[in-house]
Order: C-alpha cells, then sequence, then structure tokens
C-alpha cells in the first residue's frame, strides 16, 4: 500500500482542518444542547425527532463543506 | 458528560473514540459501523432499546461523509442503489416492530445479544475464509488481486436464474440479473438492519459481493448510499419510539466524520480481497464485547 506523498500531505492536512473543526464545533454547539434536546424529548417526540435528524444531517454536511473549502484555498495559493 | 435522554452518564471522549473507530471502517468498507459502534455501546452501558436507535442517526451523518468520497472515485452504481431503496425501507419496519413487541415482552436485551454474537461469528468465519482463498487465486493464476472473489459459486447460481423482468447492471458489470433476486435479498438485509438498530452494510456488502456478483469497491459505494437511506428511516421510527439520543449520536458523529473520510481515502490503495480479509479480522470484536457484556454486565463510569 503505497501512498503517493503529495497526496499524503493533502490529506493529512485535510484531517488536521477536520479535527480542529470538530473541536471548536464540540464546545461551541455540542456542550449546550443537552438541556434543549431532553426537554424537547419530553415534550414533543416528533419535533425532537424531526429536529435531532436535521442537526445531525447539517453537522455531516457543513462539517464535510467547510473542510473542502478551506482545502481548495490552500491547494489554489 | 450527561446523556439525560438515554439516562446515562459517559465521559464525551470515549464515545467520539468509539465514532473514530468506526468511522474508519466505515469509509473503508462501505459499511455503517452499527456491527460494531452497537457492541461497544451496550459495553459503555447505554441501554438496549437506545443502542438500536441512536445507532443509525450516528451513521447516516458519517454515511455521507464516506459516500461523498466513494463518489467522486465512481464506486456508487445507481440503478442498483435506487433498486435496493424500497425492499430495504419494508424490511427496516419490520425488523423495528419486531423490536417493539420484544422490548414489550421485556426479552430484547438476551435476544439483541445473541443475534450480534451469532451473526457477527459467522460472517466473521465466512468473510475471512473467503478473501484468504481470494488471495491464494489470485497469487496462484496471477490475476489482479483488485476484485477476486474466491466464492463465486452463489452468484453465478443467481445469474442462471430467469424470473423476470431481468435487468443489466452496467457499472457492476453484470449483464443479466433478476429484479427479484435484488428485491429479496434486499428486503432480508432491510429486515436484519430494523432489528439490530444497524445500518446492515455488514450483512449487505457480502451479499452484494458474493450473491448478486458486484465487484467489491463499487459494493462499498453503493451500500453507504443505501445506509443513508435506511438509516434516516430507522432513525426516524425508532425516533418517535422514543429510542433515539441525538446528543450521543452527535457527539460520536465527530469523531466518525474524520474516520470516514480516512477510511474511504484508503480504499483507493488497497484491493478488494484485502478489503474484505481486513473486514473478517473486525467483525468477531463486536461478538466479543457483546458476550463480554452478557456475562459480566459491561463497564460502569
Amino acid at each position: 500500500m503505497l501512498i503517493p506523498r503529495g497526496e499524503l500531505r493533502d490529506f493529512a492536512l485535510e484531517v488536521l482542518i477536520y479535527f480542529s473543526l470538530v473541536v471548536i464545533y464540540f464546545f461551541a454547539v455540542l456542550a449546550v444542547l443537552e438541556g434543549p434536546l431532553f426537554s424537547l424529548f419530553q415534550s414533543d417526540l416528533i419535533l425532537y425527532s424531526v429536529l435531532g435528524l436535521s442537526v445531525l444531517l447539517a453537522q455531516a454536511v457543513a462539517l464535510e463543506w467547510v473542510t473542502s473549502q478551506i482545502i481548495r484555498r490552500v491547494k489554489g495559493r | 458528560m450527561n446523556f439525560p435522554v438515554a439516562g446515562v452518564e459517559i465521559p464525551a471522549l470515549y464515545l467520539v473514540m468509539v465514532g473514530f473507530f468506526v468511522g474508519i471502517l466505515a469509509g473503508f468498507y462501505g459499511v455503517g459501523g452499527g456491527s460494531k459502534t452497537g457492541p461497544l455501546m451496550l459495553f459503555l452501558g447505554v441501554p438496549p432499546n437506545f443502542v438500536i436507535g441512536t445507532d443509525l442517526p450516528h451513521m447516516v451523518g458519517k454515511s455521507i461523509v464516506a459516500f461523498k468520497r466513494h463518489r467522486s472515485f465512481g464506486h456508487v452504481d445507481w440503478k442498483l442503489a435506487v433498486l435496493m431503496i424500497l425492499p430495504t425501507v419494508v424490511g427496516i419496519e419490520i425488523g423495528a416492530q419486531v423490536v417493539e413487541i420484544l422490548k414489550a415482552a421485556g426479552s430484547l436485551d438476551l435476544v439483541l445479544s445473541i443475534s450480534y454474537i451469532v451473526i457477527l461469528s459467522a460472517m466473521s468465519v465466512f468473510v475471512f475464509w473467503e478473501s484468504r482463498k481470494a488471495g491464494k487465486l489470485a497469487r496462484e493464476e496471477e490475476i489482479d488481486a483488485k476484485d477476486v472473489v474466491a466464492f463465486q459459486a452463489v452468484s453465478k447460481r443467481v445469474k442462471t436464474l430467469r424470473w423476470p423482468p431481468m435487468i443489466s447492471l452496467k457499472t457492476s458489470g453484470i449483464k443479466e440479473i433478476s429484479i427479484w433476486i435484488i428485491i429479496l435479498a434486499t428486503f432480508a438485509t432491510g429486515l436484519i438492519t430494523g432489528f439490530l438498530g444497524v445500518g446492515g452494510g455488514f450483512i449487505r456488502m457480502p451479499v452484494l459481493v458474493y450473491v448478486l456478483g458486484i465487484p467489491t469497491h463499487v459494493a462499498v459505494g453503493t451500500d453507504l448510499f443505501e445506509i443513508i437511506i435506511s438509516a434516516s428511516y430507522g432513525t426516524v421510527t425508532h425516533s418517535l419510539k422514543g429510542n433515539v439520543d441525538y446528543l450521543i449520536a452527535l457527539v460520536m458523529h465527530t469523531g466518525a466524520a474524520i474516520g470516514a473520510q480516512i477510511g474511504a481515502t484508503l480504499t483507493k490503495y488497497v484491493s478488494g480481497q484485502r478489503i474484505r480479509q481486513i473486514f473478517g479480522l473486525f467483525l468477531p470484536l463486536g461478538a466479543i464485547l457483546v458476550a463480554y457484556r452478557l456475562l459480566t454486565g459491561g463497564v460502569a463510569f
């Protein structure tokens, strides 16, 4: 299994950016979601389901998109 | 970190690490990683009904990341992927109803644990045996190892069945196959998906390769698309039954997102036979963890 050096560098950079974003996101968003999500779970299960899945999908797409944009800019230099 | 919906307290770092580990597997094998996440969550003390429900949303996010990467490599058979959606969803719904029946009867924990142990052990033995044999075949007959499959008896037989309508799958290199075979195979995997609360990739991926005869790399990418659909549907149905803790899913996904990127990129450099061989080695890990929890009660934080 041989990974070309250039690709390995780009990939490591991408993972590093991803990791940094995830750490910021974790402390800025997830840490404060505990209370609101629990209240919603107890009061309205349908809204809890829709909102929960939406946040998760948004999290997946946004993290991927932001990383791709940053990578494109870094590579474009 | 406190997770009040599931009523458990688990260090967030543990969940991020679980996500990271299964994220690599998801990207690499095209499986959602539920067959590992489920046992690991049970091991960490998450109640069984929340294990089933919470596994699914975290899988959706992770699979989107891995799928986008595979799509860019051309590893997706769209025709097959679309055909698989309906039977998968029907199977999931029936599986989820079985969970409700077992939950009401109070036997969900035992049945779920034993099912994991049996399915994972059997899959592991078969996949590992086949991939070793395929490796030997590739060396002896000097065949390109990229997509050599040693166990082709079933897929060859399946292709001789003439149950109309017959369709062709160009991306997968299949000239003719009965649509009913695809429907039956994906319904069965959907049923297991709904019952175990997994994306079904660890069953669907071998079914695609060994039963339908899809090349491994295409099976990986196509399976990821199916996981997004099946896990999204499974999430909604389990969530409405109060079986999902989204906070656990969100925390696990932060690690899984990075892992999925790494795993998907690695498939560019590893042969299909090697992918299956390593896959076979990882499967018993889940079975061991579930057996340990069943015997000892797991860990407490």
